[in-house]
């Protein structure tokens, strides 16, 4: 059995996490390789669907980045996306997805270090949950 | 250009960066990757995609083999997408044809396997080329602007910035929440290193800024709101009531001399001496109208029948019944320059400040040494005679993880100016007990030699305590400094009659909130942040809000003068040309979808949407839009969406990351 | 109200310490709960010798009041106060820390809870005590039926474990506005946060003399009748030590004022077991 590599989507603000990544680069702090960011302009943007339809396509974890309440480029973008989010955690719960399968973390434009670490915790979070039920379920 | 339903043809280009990719990812199998993947005409790799034959590789190709959509796997488009984008317009195509794969950023630097980071840029790569098919070219339009600057703050930033700006033709408003224009600059006596007199050089900037014909001051005033949008804020400004008519008022100070309440503690004497409740805070005061503390007046704040200022004034110009006036200004750039406050070392007991009347803090000092202060620029203490012996203590709040981490950067040179003045003007013996001693600007280290040669003891150690308890019965009624002297590894025990703290710089008070008006953020310390801590100093994230001076960070006053010039010449750089482009990612309502449910317009956050009542739909403002995709999120029938974010365009990119 | 409390070794023996508080405390109908089994926190000494085991001896104190249904732990001792949260911060600032505490608190079926608290006795009288309950038990003063203290000068001593390394006392200057609270005058002197020289005082007697002299010459030099402070090693070493300093100026611990304040008597606040005693006129308020 091939050892488990999940797939990881992070869906992330341009102004502070998109900003703090790219820090994180700049210092060469490294992180797994099974994250994949979607730059987007804010987290206000996150539509509920987006979430759903990375599960549906076999994401294994689904981490949402963007800025501390009150630094939001676009005033309460941020606040906006945290109750979305919180909508769309009840809804893939009730069809069976473990709600740690999806994570919503303010990560500020100067915040390098803190990106690497909520990486590599999150995916130690999703190797220990495994691989996604979508991936047995869906016929290919 | 025309919206096109073309088949896309696509150009994939991956940079080695030099080696900052080419040494973890395999350039040439991302390259291969890429000619595999649908409609993928062509896909290179070169050394450095951004320098001008990279580019020129991108727009021969779009010419020669009909390219209509690029691809360029290399940094992040933070870093670069202009660049790409300008490549694309010179080739004839839409810049809104274009997309980034970060594979630097985002794989090469952060990723130790080299198996790992190809992997991923590959994946990248096929996202950026799944996106890139449904990307659709956006439109623009140039709004007009207003060709004035608002400028928040009066003192030498403030004041600088007006008089770039208003030579430059632009009309300026300069608000200023206390009675008179000036700032902190207005409290020295003289400046280091050149130990210029601070109102010698400022007093002609003052009267130039109340005479230009360009400039407006508001003093005694505050920014109430600030709305709009680069080119087009709209300003509200409340005018506090100063109970004298400016008009009318002649700055004689009959008002002043007559007032019988007379023990109100004096904010510009730093709390040395007392002022009346009618009270102009300096003489040089521009302007000269003085104000009425409310609060402390007989009549206005403690119902008391008074109005000897009004029976003793000439003019006629004391008007009790004045109201807060509001005044609503247009702008089309805002600059912020609110400067510091300085801190307050209460908190340190162990420097006995407020338990020990000889301890002054630096701007204490400052008014003991200037001319229209307490002691009329001599230095006296208290008891009305010169002191023998001064410690001057460095880093008081300053490069203290319990109070600020940071340096205040201007402290060891105003300390050592301190310094020359008590050799000069005393000749007492002066002791400063320092950390470090950083002189950086032109002349600065200069300086610090010389004072060292006035015979001045510097001595490298923390002081310990500042305490009374004398260590012999000749020197009761001193304090006595504690100290360490790490060079010669001995504590020290100095008797003096006076101390001063130099203390550091800290966030104006009430600066965050004037800051967030205009949604300027601040950093972890509370100053504000600017777009770029090297390249772009003056600029914020927030188009045509300007930062000068202090409020960005502690710095002293050749650097203030400078960056108040840089932030008014990109104020005057923005508003040149007459007009702004309007955002071209920004959302659009498809009319044909809106079922007029009105939720997009509850949740944006600009007031950017309107309700068509005749057509029940939602409309988007393009001038107010920013972008940001709130509305797009909860539109329950997708017909808001964000140009160039998508559902289309988002939900491939997700598609392809994950397949 | 009522709190987990953790007495510390010293506690017990302190000169009126216990008997103060517990004096005070049924007065103004506080109940603290002494935690049942509690261990030694390891004060200064231990971390030095195992900081894991430190970990163990603090992260099992607050199990025990975890057990009892408390978050909270109060403390009158500065040594314990500054150890015990040294510990519990370390523990919630590192996961992998509080997984190796709870698997070895196991074995006795305790587990720390990461949202534990604590904080100094005195907080509790400052912060936590109703206005309205001052006003109704103090019997001293303007407020009272008794001759008021305001004619007594006291200088606070805070000890230095209180106040570093953290800057977090809220207010900061709460000793001094308790003093006041019950009618006392506080003397204001740059040593109420210095070192008393702790647990060195006893084998390094000579080089702690002028640590404890700095202190005693703050309140001798601004005319202080009493000394108070709020921990047991800061009271025993201005108390003894003023046998080297040849000063006689009485340490008395902050509950004990309080008590006075009160209408307690000297005997029920323990005054009687201070080396350097108060004088008679001192505990009558001086008021003749």
């Amino acid at each position: 059995m091939e050892e488990f590599r999940p797939k990881i989507v992070a869906m992330v603000c341009n102004w502070c996490t998109y900003t703090a990544a790219d820090l994180a680069g700049t210092s060469r702090l490294d992180y797994p390789a099974e994250i994949r960011l979607v730059r987007l302009m804010c987290t206000g943007m996150i539509d509920p669907k987006y979430i759903i339809k990375a599960f549906l396509d076999g994401a294994d974890g689904v981490f949402i980045g963007g800025c501390h309440p009150g630094d939001c480029h676009y005033i309460d973008g941020n606040i906006k996306a945290e109750k979305r989010v919180k909508a769309a955690a009840s809804l893939l719960e009730q069809f069976g997805f473990e709600p740690d399968r999806l994570q919503l973390t303010w990560i500020g434009a100067s915040e390098g270090p803190e990106f690497q670490e909520h990486m590599k915790h999150f995916t130690q979070t999703i190797n220990a949950l495994g691989p996604s039920q979508t991936r047995e379920l869906m016929v290919l | 250009m025309a919206v096109t339903t073309e088949k896309p043809v696509i150009g994939v280009y991956v940079c080695h960066c030099g080696m900052n990719i080419a040494s973890k990812v395999d350039t040439e199998a991302v390259k291969n990757h890429a000619r595999g993947l649908q409609n993928v005409k062509v896909a290179e790799e070169y050394k450095f995609m951004c320098s001008s034959p990279g580019q020129d590789l991108i727009i021969n190709d779009i010419k020669k083999k009909g390219l209509n959509r690029i691809v360029v796997a290399s940094c992040s488009p933070r870093m670069h997408e202009i660049t790409f984008r300008k490549a694309c317009e010179a080739a004839g195509i839409s810049k809104f044809f274009f997309q980034m794969a970060n594979i630097r950023e985002n794989s090469s630097w952060v990723t130790p396997d080299k198996d790992d980071a190809t992997g991923k840029a590959k994946e990248l790569v096929a996202a950026a080329v799944a996106r890139v098919s449904h990307h659709k070219d956006l439109s623009t339009r140039h709004v007009d602007v207003t060709k004035s600057v608002l400028i928040i703050g009066g003192g030498i930033a403030g004041m600088q910035a007006a008089l770039t700006a208003a030579e430059a033709g632009l009309k300026v408003v300069i608000v200023e929440r206390e009675p008179s224009i000036g700032g902190h600059m207005a409290k020295f006596d003289k400046t280091f290193p050149t130990l210029d007199c601070a109102a010698c050089i400022m007093t002609p900037k003052m009267v130039s800024v109340s005479q230009h014909e360009n400039i407006t001051v508001h003093t005694w005033s505050e920014v109430e709101s600030i709305t709009g949008f680069v080119g087009n804020f709209k300003v509200r400004v409340k005018k506090k009531p100063r109970y004298v008519d400016e008009e009318k008022c002649t700055g004689c100070g009959v008002c002043m001399e007559k007032c019988p309440s007379k023990k109100i503690t004096s904010e510009f004497d730093e709390g040395l001496t007392r002022r009346t409740a009618i009270f102009s805070p300096f003489p040089q005061a521009v302007p000269k109208t003085p104000v009425i503390d409310a609060k402390n007046c007989l009549k206005l704040g403690k119902g008391k029948k008074c109005g000897i200022c009004e029976k003793f004034c000439e003019a006629d110009a004391i008007n009790y019944d004045q109201e807060p006036e509001f005044v609503d200004i247009n702008a089309g750039a805002v600059i912020y320059a609110t400067g510091f406050k300085a801190f307050d070392p209460t908190p340190l007991g162990q420097y006995g400040y407020g338990r020990y009347q000889e301890v002054y803090t630096s701007l204490e000092f400052e008014r003991l040494n200037n001319a229209t202060g307490p002691t009329s620029g001599s230095i006296l203490m208290k008891n009305g005679k010169p002191p023998e012996t001064v410690a001057i203590v460095h880093c008081v709040g300053s490069r203290d993880k319990k109070y600020n981490t940071y340096c205040s950067r201007v402290c060891c040179m105003y300390s050592m100016k301190f310094a020359h003045l008590l050799k000069d003007k005393t000749g007492a013996e002066v002791w400063e007990f320092y950390i470090d001693v950083r002189s950086p600007g032109k002349l600065y280290e200069e300086f610090y030699n010389r004072v060292q040669e006035e015979g001045v003891h510097l001595v490298r150690g923390r002081v310990a305590e500042i305490t009374d308890i004398p260590d012999e019965p000749e020197d009761i009624g001193k304090l006595t400094v504690v100290a360490e002297n790490t060079l010669t590894m001995k504590t020290l025990r100095v008797p003096v009659d006076m101390v001063i703290l130099s203390v550091g710089l800290e966030p104006a008070d009430g600066s965050d909130d004037v800051g967030k008006l205009a949604g300027v953020q601040t950093d972890g310390d509370g100053w504000f942040s600017e777009l770029h801590a090297k390249l772009g100093p003056v600029s914020t994230p927030s188009a045509g809000v300007y930062l000068a001076g202090c409020c960005q960070g502690p710095k002293d006053i050749p650097d203030t003068v400078a960056q108040a010039s840089a932030a008014a010449g990109e104020a005057i750089a923005l508003l040149s040309k007459g007009t702004v482009e309007t955002r071209a990612e920004i959302s659009h309502i498809d009319p044909d979808l809106c079922t007029g449910c009105k939720t997009c317009i509850g949740v944006c956050a600009y007031s950017a949407i309107s309700f068509d009542e005749s057509l029940n739909i939602a409309r988007v403002n393009d001038a107010l839009c920013q972008g940001c995709g709130s509305c797009a999120a909860v539109c329950p029938s997708s017909s808001a969406q964000v140009g160039h974010f998508t559902d289309n365009q988002v939900m491939h990119e997700l598609e392809e990351l994950l397949s | 109200m009522k709190y987990a409390f953790y007495p510390g070794c010293s506690y017990s023996s302190a000169a009126g310490y216990k008997e103060s508080v517990d004096a005070v405390i049924r007065v103004l109908g506080i109940r603290f709960d002494e935690i049942p089994d509690w261990n030694c926190c390891g004060a200064t000494v231990y971390p030095g010798v195992s900081e894991k085991d430190t970990m163990l001896l603090g992260a099992r104190v607050f199990s025990l009041a975890n057990k009892n249904g408390y978050l909270e732990i109060i403390t009158g001792c500065n040594a314990c106060y500054s150890t015990l949260r040294k510990v519990l911060e370390k523990l919630k600032a590192d996961k992998a820390f509080v997984e190796d505490v709870n698997r070895r608190l196991s074995v006795e079926g305790l587990v720390f809870d990461d949202n534990s608290k604590i904080r100094h006795v005195i907080e509790v009288f400052a912060n936590d005590v109703p206005e309205a309950l001052w006003t109704e038990k103090i019997t001293s003063g303007h407020k009272g039926t008794r001759p008021g203290f305001n004619k007594i000068k006291v200088a606070p001593y805070y000890g230095c474990q209180l106040t570093r390394p953290w800057n977090d006392l809220d207010p900061a200057d709460m000793l001094e506005q308790l003093i006041e609270k019950v009618g006392f005058t506080t003397v204001d002197h740059s040593a109420k946060t210095m070192c008393c020289g702790a647990s060195l005082a006893v084998p390094h007697a000579k080089e702690t003399r002028p640590l404890i002299k700095r202190i005693i010459d703050g309140a001798v030099y601004n005319k202080a009748d009493i000394v108070t402070t709020l921990c047991p090693l800061c009271q025993f070493n201005l108390d003894q030590g003023q046998a080297a300093t040849g000063t006689a100026i009485p340490v008395t611990y902050f509950s004990q004022i309080i008590g006075l304040a009160l209408g307690l008597e000297p005997e029920e606040l323990g005054l009687d077991k201070l080396l350097i005693r108060v004088k008679k006129d001192v505990l009558h308020g001086r008021n003749n």
